[in-house]
Parts: C-alpha cells; sequence; structure tokens
C-alpha cells in the first residue's frame, strides 16, 4: 500500500472537490470527493475521507466512505473503520472485522474462472461422491 | 526404640522426625528443618545495585498457566455451564448427571444415539442412521442425512460429507478446505469459517471468516466479516456492525 513517502498527491481532509480525478502516480484522500477517482497507482481514502462516486485504481486501501463502486487491478484492502456501499471488482481483497459493506463482490485470486460446483445430491446439498458412498465396516466406537 | 514401635508407614511427621535426627547427629548437614512457630527464612539483602535503573537487566516476569476453560452444554437438560480445567468427569450442576467427555469416532453404518460433550468424528464412508447426536464438535465427512443433530456447538464439513442442513439448529459452521459444496435452502448460523469453497445464501449471526484459500459464493448477511488475503468472495453482501 502507498506509504507517507511514496504519496505525490494529497487532499486534505479540509478540502472538498467536484469532478474527476485523474492521477498517474498515489494518491491520499482525506476530504470530501463527489465525483470520480482515476488512479493509476495506489490510492488510500482517509478515516475523514467521504467520496461519492466510482473509484478505478491500481490497489486501494479505505478506511473512511465510499459510496460507489471500486474496480481495482490488484488489491482492495477494505480496513475495520471503512464504510463501503457499492460494488467491488478486484484481484485480492482483505477486509477487516469491522466494516461496513453493502453491495456486490467479485475477487477472484487465484483468477481461475468461476465454477459453479457440482453434485448437488438427493437433499440438495451434497458433496462430490458423496452419495456413492457405503458403509463398509460396522459401527465402531472408540476413545 | 523398639522393634514393635517402627510404624509400617512413613507419614509427614515421622520423616519430619527423621531428618531431624539425621541433622542432630550430623549438624551442619542434611536438609534443614524449619521449626514451627519460626519466621520463614528471609532472603539475604542484596547489595544495591551498581547500574541505574535504565541499565539493570528487565524483571523477571513470572509465567501464569491458566487452566482450560470449557464452555460445556448439558444434552441432558441443556443447561450451559463453563468447566475449568481436564475434562475428566463432568457433573452437570442443574441435573447432577456425569456427562460423557469421550471422542468418538464413527467409521461404519451406526444407528444408535450419541451423546457427549467431546468430538465425534464420521469418517468417509461411514452412515449415521436415524438416531440422535449431541456433541460439541461435529466433524462429518460420512453420510448423516438421517441423523438427528440436537446440539453441536461447532459443525465441520469435510470434503465428500453428506447432510441436511434443515436437520441443523443454529450451530457454528466450518467448511474444511478442499470441501466444496452448494448448500440451497437458506443457511443460518452462528460463525462461519470457510476454508473450502461455499455456495449457499447465509445469514451469520457472529462472525464470518473467509480463510486463504476460502471461496463464497452467493449472499452473507452479517455483523461482522473478515477477508484473509488469498480469501474469495463472488455475489452480493450485506454487513452492517452492531454499532450500539
Amino acid at each position: 500500500m502507498a506509504t507517507n513517502d511514496s504519496i505525490k498527491t494529497t487532499v486534505a481532509d479540509d478540502v472538498e472537490i467536484t469532478g474527476t480525478i485523474k492521477c498517474g502516480s498515489n494518491i491520499r484522500i482525506d476530504g470530501k470527493l463527489n465525483g470520480d477517482l482515476s488512479c493509476a497507482g495506489n490510492a488510500a481514502i482517509g478515516n475523514s475521507a467521504s467520496i461519492k462516486g466510482n473509484l478505478a485504481v491500481e490497489t486501494v486501501s479505505v478506511m473512511g466512505q465510499v459510496s460507489g463502486n471500486i474496480v481495482a487491478k490488484d488489491r482492495i484492502e477494505l480496513k475495520s473503520t471503512a464504510v463501503m456501499m457499492g460494488d467491488i471488482r478486484g484481484k485480492r481483497l482483505t477486509v477487516e472485522d469491522g466494516v461496513t459493506f453493502v453491495g456486490r463482490v467479485e475477487v477472484n485470486p487465484s483468477g481461475a474462472p468461476v465454477q459453479r460446483p457440482t453434485q448437488p445430491g438427493e437433499a440438495g446439498h451434497v458433496a462430490e461422491d458423496a452419495a456413492s458412498a457405503k458403509p463398509t465396516m460396522p459401527g465402531q466406537q472408540r476413545k | 526404640m523398639a522393634d514393635d514401635d517402627k510404624p509400617f508407614v512413613i507419614d509427614g511427621f515421622h520423616s519430619v522426625q527423621a531428618v531431624r535426627r539425621v541433622r542432630d547427629k550430623n549438624p551442619g548437614t542434611g536438609p534443614r528443618v524449619r521449626e514451627s512457630g519460626s519466621a520463614p527464612p528471609t532472603p539475604e539483602k542484596q547489595p544495591p545495585p551498581d547500574k541505574p535503573a535504565s541499565q539493570a537487566p528487565p524483571a523477571r516476569v513470572g509465567q501464569t498457566t491458566m487452566p482450560t476453560r470449557h464452555e460445556i452444554v448439558c444434552y441432558s437438560c441443556s443447561y450451559a455451564f463453563v468447566h475449568t480445567g481436564r475434562l475428566h468427569k463432568v457433573l452437570c450442576p442443574k441435573c447432577r448427571q456425569f456427562l460423557n467427555t469421550q471422542d468418538l469416532e464413527i467409521t461404519g453404518a451406526w444407528n444408535e444415539p450419541v451423546e457427549t460433550i467431546g468430538t465425534v468424528e464420521i469418517k468417509p464412508g461411514a452412515v449415521f442412521g436415524e438416531a440422535r447426536i449431541v456433541a460439541n464438535r461435529l466433524i462429518v465427512a460420512g453420510d448423516i442425512r438421517l441423523a438427528r443433530v440436537d446440539w453441536c456447538k461447532t459443525l465441520e464439513l469435510c470434503d465428500g460429507a453428506i447432510f441436511d442442513v434443515e436437520r441443523f439448529g443454529e450451530i457454528s459452521l466450518v467448511i474444511r478446505a478442499n470441501a466444496k459444496f452448494d448448500i440451497k435452502p437458506p443457511l443460518t448460523c452462528n460463525n462461519l469459517d470457510i476454508m473450502g469453497e461455499l455456495k449457499a445464501t447465509v445469514k451469520v449471526k457472529g462472525n464470518a471468516i473467509i480463510r486463504a484459500g476460502g471461496f463464497l459464493r452467493g449472499e452473507l448477511e452479517g455483523q461482522h466479516l473478515t477477508v484473509e488475503e488469498g480469501g474469495g468472495i463472488s455475489g452480493r453482501l450485506a454487513i452492517m456492525p452492531d454499532k450500539k
């Protein structure tokens, strides 16, 4: 994630921006943003930040409030103070306990196409090859 | 002392007397016995340290081992209590019944009720018939479709498990690694721990954890969600912590 040294652009907590931000490097937002954020680097959404718009980033760490969708090429981190209302799409996701999140998520760390698990059984929820399992030994209890 | 007076059992009093006799015969040797009523030996005074307090070695921290606490629910009267220490003999404080603490392993067909506050493991290929299961921890790799799970704190589903989720109450569910399940009916559980793959609509009252390598498809509603790096989700989430 972006460190303080590597962040070139900072939107302070007393700044409110209406419009689209396009950033070629790392950015930290502590203020309000009413619009979209497009960032080729890492984005850090601070505790006091409030964003109403969509985020398209490389990686993002959310500690504040986001009302919009996030699309990340690599990693999305939702810290414990994050309030996220929107959809998430990314390669990797980390969620800390305490987040508020309402939306859809598409995260597939392995990058493999999503396959539907097979083997629905008689009860409608059965594991693979389990339906053919037959007892071969008498019941046995041991300590 | 006559031979008849010799005690057959060496108790504490006679052993202390014997030590005193040895000490009286050879003063300065042997173990020291503190006279009754005297103050305990005080440690010798240490000279003041030459080094200042900042350079003194850190204080030695004592180690205390706390006995293990077990949360137990009596399978006879459903009374919940906490037992401290080993689960050797556990008596329910309400119904005064000794509880079975055995860990059981079922490897074949079984049709008798199982009641324990330990762990019950249904091995692959085993079939549990129409009987009652009460266990603190239930590990399932076999068939428990007909079983009646009356109480179970944690249900662990391994690859190959056959079960009917409607026969479970509200439990803590663990999806073991390499296990894949597609659960059609809506599922409500206390805690959810996913190490394998689960497709379901889940409502979690406690913590939902998706471990590295775990994958959840479907819907998740709850108050606490933790996703470890390497865990995956595809679906709709509604995580609203209870802000009290």
